[in-house]
């Protein structure tokens, strides 16, 4: 009996010990992370006055650009969002809304709003897609094209859209996501500082939840009342403006948001397009020009830029973010296993030696190792194997640690963008931040936990969908 | 156990200042807000009434300026005004940040080690037109940062300082296209004067074989908006260059400038076996005065095998306001080639020009 405690004291002390250097190492790469972003943030802060953005909306030199946007089933709001597309401020762009065999009244909507009529329009091909049944063109001045196809899922819609697009650069967007005025113009920036080597510029994804959208535009930024949106808010913070950032300066970036990227057409062609058999098609492709280009030894950038902003929902119910965490989670997964040849090989260079072990160690396993790290530390408490004051310090530690990143990221947001008005609403995002860690966290890493769980009994299908929809308010109408 | 304890302390000071900063910093830039609009309510009127005074001299400013108590405040709303201002108001202005030494300081500032003092310092001489300023901007034509590079070249281009052409030129071949397209959009603010200059790099980028395309890109889409005399016969040469993406650029600039036989060239460029120069070339087309045998050249392009050729070609038939531009599409209705014909009734139907064809009976 006494070998039996001993043996479970030494696999609980061990595994302690193991998950505390775990820890360290994670919270020692965040901190590295926000010293990054901090770092680009001053610099973003210092240039864009002299940025002549404006001088980007006049110039007949600014690339054109397809905007990509797949739809199944958004009746409720695709003619609002599309009608919000095709006011973007940008020179030259061209909307391409791919309905990918909608069971409901999508294309209904579109062809009736739009006055859409078919054209023989011939797709190059250069990505294999389900059968395309028609496509259609706005009649009016909008430089709208509706390809309306067989279902065949998101990236399936993308690689259909990217292969009617007539621009050599292409931004993906969600059909329920909603682009700020500007947000073609500053993405496309990156573009032009390095129009050689740039090869897909990922931006900002922010929560809409509890703002005001009118006539497809953001009117008024708010806060929701639901608890769930506010964690999410902060924890979209965290991930874009310290996370995506400090990867960005590295040279790393691995994941580009679904909901908001821009990339050169040649390069996602060149690397095979959008792959099907996926539910994480945006980073796999990241993931897979990263290791084309770098095979080929073909110089290259991919970055995140922090102020062109999309807003999208986030789910509000347990049982939406759960999905929802679950496909990313599961997407993470196949992306990483897809490209395993990349782990900690030196011939990709940082990707491989760094960004790919980093995002197998903590984003895949990270969640099973900090539920492991709960359960050890639970059944150490009860063995009475811990001092309780030493245990409810490292909580205090660990809550702490949390808390700092998340309101590091705040701190980032009000230096640079500053888009929550009002004292009020700061006082609420810095009160999730700190609760984040406490309750929130653990949460996620139940569900990140039960992803990677589903994707080892082969689950591949992307889950239902519950969104409840933007509230789109039509706005005064000009005579 | 106690280094534990002593880091709880430290990451709880740590978190406690984090959150203090954000509070502190939206504190203070609210306070900041509210000042700045307190302020500009008070002195924009005195302003305001000063500059629209025939008047006023730059020591009556300046003196106003000395006795507002707010000085950073005068200066950003004197800045804000100036853009709006006509020569006398605003070299009133000018005069005035003369006499308070402010335009000494810019000067000064422009050799800051910090290229953002130095590209503010530039944005602010160039906002005042301050032409004692156009050699030391001159200067930083050459600074290492390409912000202060682009602020300096546009004041100097809105001094009318003709020696910021060449350093703008080279631009258009740096890496960065940012830079480039910025310095294409300065170029074509100095309109006529720089034309000269942009058909003389033309030519002689003419007449090497290997020019850098981008470049020339830029300079024909350059030309196209500054205009100048000489400008079509330069451009026309390209129409034969062996890239078909810089004959495209040549196609539109064409159209762009209006010359009298802009027709006839593009009318050439309709043949060009590359599709996108057809379309550039058809859709230019739309800002030329049209002939029959253009016409004719149009309508044949409606059934191009290239989609946009053909949607090009109809929006300019349709669109132009010579009437027998539209008469040629509605001929095309009855076209027994189906991508004629669909093209024609695409753009009737988008200009509303279909009711008009009924009710004429045709």
């Amino acid at each position: 009996m006494s070998d039996l405690a001993a043996l479970l004291e030494r696999v609980v002390t061990g595994w302690s010990h193991g998950v505390l250097v775990y820890f360290v190492a994670l919270h020692t790469i965040y901190l590295v992370m926000w010293v990054l972003s901090l770092r680009t943030v001053v610099a973003h802060i210092r240039g864009r006055r002299f940025r002549d953005i404006l001088a980007l909306y006049q110039s007949r030199l600014t690339p054109p650009v397809s905007v990509i946007v797949p739809a199944f089933n958004e009746a409720a709001n695709i003619v609002a969002s599309v009608r919000s597309l095709t006011r973007l401020s940008y020179p030259e762009y061209e909307v391409i809304v791919v309905n990918d065999g909608s069971t409901d009244d999508t294309l209904e909507r579109l062809v009736a709003a739009f006055d859409l009529k078919p054209v023989p329009l011939t797709s190059r091909r250069e990505l294999r897609t389900q059968p395309v049944r028609a496509v259609y063109q706005a009649a009016g001045p909008v430089s709208l094209l509706v390809v309306d196809k067989v279902n065949g899922g998101k990236a399936d819609a993308l690689n259909a859209g990217i292969n009617v697009s007539r621009y050599p650069l292409f931004c993906a967007t969600d059909a329920d996501s909603v682009l700020e005025d500007d947000a073609l113009l500053k993405v496309v920036a990156p573009f032009l500082e390095h129009p050689d080597e740039m090869m897909a510029v990922g931006g900002s994804v922010r929560i809409a939840n509890g703002s005001t959208i009118v006539d497809g535009r953001v009117a008024r930024v708010g806060l929701p009342r639901e608890p769930l949106a506010m964690f999410q808010i902060v924890e979209y913070l965290r991930t874009f403006l310290t996370g995506r950032m400090g990867w960005s300066a590295l040279r790393s970036l691995l994941i580009i948001s679904g909901a908001f990227g821009l990339f050169r057409k040649a390069a996602v062609v060149a690397a095979g397009g959008y792959r099907t058999d996926t539910v994480g098609e945006d980073m796999e492709l990241v993931v897979r020009i990263h290791r084309t280009l770098r095979e080929r030894r073909i110089p290259y950038r991919m970055v995140f830029v922090p102020d062109p902003i999309c807003w999208t929902e986030a789910p509000t119910t347990l049982a939406g973010l759960e999905r929802q965490r679950n496909r990313w989670q599961r997407g993470l997964i196949e992306s990483l296993v897809a490209h395993r040849r990349m782990f900690a090989n030196p011939r990709y260079g940082v990707i491989g030696l760094f960004a790919m072990p980093y995002f197998v160690l903590f984003e895949m396993l990270g969640p099973a190792v900090e539920l492991s790290g709960y359960v050890m530390v639970a059944i150490a408490a009860a063995a009475g194997l811990v001092d309780a004051y030493f245990l409810l310090l490292f909580f205090v530690v660990a809550f702490l640690t949390g808390a700092f990143l998340s309101i590091a990221s705040v701190l980032l947001e009000e230096m640079a963008f500053h888009r929550y008005r009002g004292l009020r609403a700061l006082l609420r995002i810095l009160g999730y931040g700190l609760l984040e860690p406490i309750c929130y966290r653990q949460l996620m890493a139940v569900w990140r936990t039960l992803g990677i769980v589903d994707y080892l009994r082969r689950r591949n299908d992307w889950g239902a969908q519950s969104r409840r929809g933007f509230v789109w308010r039509e706005g005064p109408r000009v005579p | 156990m106690v280094s534990l304890v002593g880091l709880t302390w430290l990451l709880a000071a740590v978190v406690a200042l984090l959150a203090a900063t954000v509070l502190g910093l939206r504190s203070l830039r609210e306070a900041r807000e509210r000042r700045s609009i307190e302020r500009k309510a008070t002195l924009l009127p005195a302003v305001r009434a000063l500059l629209t005074d025939p008047n006023t001299t730059p020591d009556d400013l300046a003196a106003f300026w000395r006795r507002s108590g707010a000085p950073e405040s005068v200066a950003r709303l004197l800045l804000d005004e100036v853009r709006t201002l006509g020569p006398g108001p605003r070299a009133v202005v000018t005069g005035a940040f003369e006499a308070v030494g402010r335009v000494d300081r810019d000067l000064a500032a422009l050799r800051s080690r910090r290229w953002w003092v130095r590209a503010a310092a530039a944005d602010r001489l160039r906002r005042l037109a301050v032409p004692r300023a156009a050699d030391a901007l001159l200067e930083r034509l050459r600074d290492r940062h390409e912000e202060v590079r682009l602020v300096a070249a546009r004041a100097l281009a809105d001094l009318g300082d003709m020696r910021v052409i060449r350093p703008l030129l080279a631009s258009l071949s740096g890496s960065s296209r940012w830079a480039a397209i910025q310095a294409a959009a300065i170029l074509t603010t100095l309109g006529p004067a720089a034309a000269d200059t942009l058909i003389a790099v033309l030519r002689e980028e003419a007449t090497h074989a290997g020019g850098d395309p981008r470049r020339l890109r830029l300079l024909l889409d350059s030309l196209a908006e500054a205009g100048g005399r000489d400008a079509a016969g330069t451009v026309a040469a390209f129409l034969s260059h062996r890239d078909p993406d810089i004959r495209a650029r040549a196609a539109r600039a064409l159209g762009r400038l209006g010359a009298p036989d802009a027709a006839r060239l593009l009318r050439q460029a309709l043949d060009d076996p590359a599709w996108p120069v057809r379309a550039q070339a058809a859709a230019a087309l739309l800002e030329a005065p049209l002939d029959a045998g253009t016409l004719d050249a149009l309508a044949l392009r409606l059934s191009d095998s290239a989609y946009w050729v053909r949607l090009n070609a109809a929006e300019t038939l349709g669109y132009h306001t010579d009437r027998r531009a539209r008469q040629r599409l509605v001929a095309a209705l009855r076209s027994p080639d189906p991508f004629a014909c669909q093209a024609a009734l695409r753009v009737l139907d988008a200009s509303a020009g279909l009711p008009r064809v009924a009710a004429a009976g045709e």
